[in-house]
């Protein structure tokens, strides 16, 4: 009988103090019966197995059996790990800024030199000049009618007043890291915004202007 | 037919059904089981499983009370339930809720034209 009480009260999922009473109820039923005549073999034939005993209380109490628990207790770790991972492969693969002059990296002045020269070959429509500083791939891709056929559409601009504003920023991504900046440069008749990428030898990746 | 639904028909009345036994006389949970088997014809044979934690809801709702009797002789000491007069007001209310449910839904379930 003890015996079965125990898998009784190990097989039940609610609080210690239900506990105590289910098995209070238990002992006392198995005790009546006994007292009037029915053999333990009677009684246990009965009542079920202590599992299925357990579980009827279980589910009329309304508490989850523990094995769901485990079950809930393992989804919730797998999904915080998800999340920890997801957030990890964000961070890894999300492009990161930082401004130029936190660069490890790159120079600021020496980026600001080599805009203020490409900004006076752009203004000055000296192809040459400006083919130097690009890279390779950009020297194969790029033509000078592409280039200053931009300035047609931007319509008449006049002459060169000053740089008017220059931020850089170290930029991160996949494809490595480059030095990527506006330079707001003020003309009598309009002002343009140039923005160049420059790689890591110095060599101008990108070239907008609006 | 389908026994979840047969479950979840029969398990609505248990508690008015519990009520109304005990404010005959103190009883303990297998006499209970017996009694309502007996006086149902079997329709309600109810498990420890399914009637304790009905006891227990109403003992936590001050409509019972449960006391262990002092053994006497041979016999074992008991745990008995006890309507109390709560119990028994709340079972007044059931019963005329009752009335007018079974009447209702007899209405609408008669109704197979």
């Amino acid at each position: 009988m003890d015996k079965y009480i125990k898998k009784v009260y190990k097989a039940l999922s609610c609080h210690k103090a239900e506990k105590k009473r289910i098995i209070n109820d238990l002992r006392s039923d198995i005790m009546v019966a006994i007292e009037e005549g029915e053999s333990f073999e009677e009684i246990e034939e009965r009542l079920g197995t202590p599992t299925d005993y357990a579980r009827e209380f279980n589910e009329n109490l309304g508490v989850v059996k523990k094995s769901n628990k485990r079950l809930f207790i393992g989804l919730g770790c797998g999904l915080i790990l998800a999340i920890i991972c997801f957030i990890g492969y964000q961070y890894l693969t999300t492009p990161k800024a930082i401004l130029l002059q936190d660069s490890k990296i790159f120079n600021a002045q020496e980026v600001f030199d080599l805009s203020d020269k490409a900004v006076s070959y752009l203004t000055n429509k000296d192809y040459t000049g400006l083919e130097s500083m690009f890279s390779d791939v950009i020297k194969q891709n790029t033509s000078e009618e592409e280039i200053f056929g931009v300035y047609d559409q931007l319509g008449e601009i006049g002459s060169f007043k000053k740089i008017s504003d220059r931020q850089f920023v170290e930029y991160k991504d996949k494809s490595g890291v480059s030095a990527v900046g506006d330079i707001v440069v003020e003309y009598e008749k309009r002002t343009i915004i140039y923005r160049l990428s420059f790689n890591e030898d110095l060599q101008i990746i990108g070239l907008y202007m609006r | 037919m389908n026994s979840k639904y047969e479950g979840l028909l029969k398990k609505g009345v248990l508690e008015i059904l519990v009520l109304q036994l005990l404010s005959k006389k103190p009883m303990y949970g297998y006499q209970l089981i017996l009694e309502l088997k007996e006086m149902s014809h079997e329709l309600f044979t109810l498990k420890e499983g399914t009637l304790y934690p009905i006891l227990y809801r109403l003992e936590d709702d001050e409509l019972l009370v449960s006391e262990w009797s002092q053994p006497q002789g041979k016999s074992v000491s008991k745990k008995y339930y006890k309507i109390t007069d709560e119990g028994k007001d709340t079972l007044i209310n059931l019963r005329e809720l009752w009335f007018r449910f079974s009447n209702e839904v007899e209405l609408i379930l008669g109704d197979d034209k």
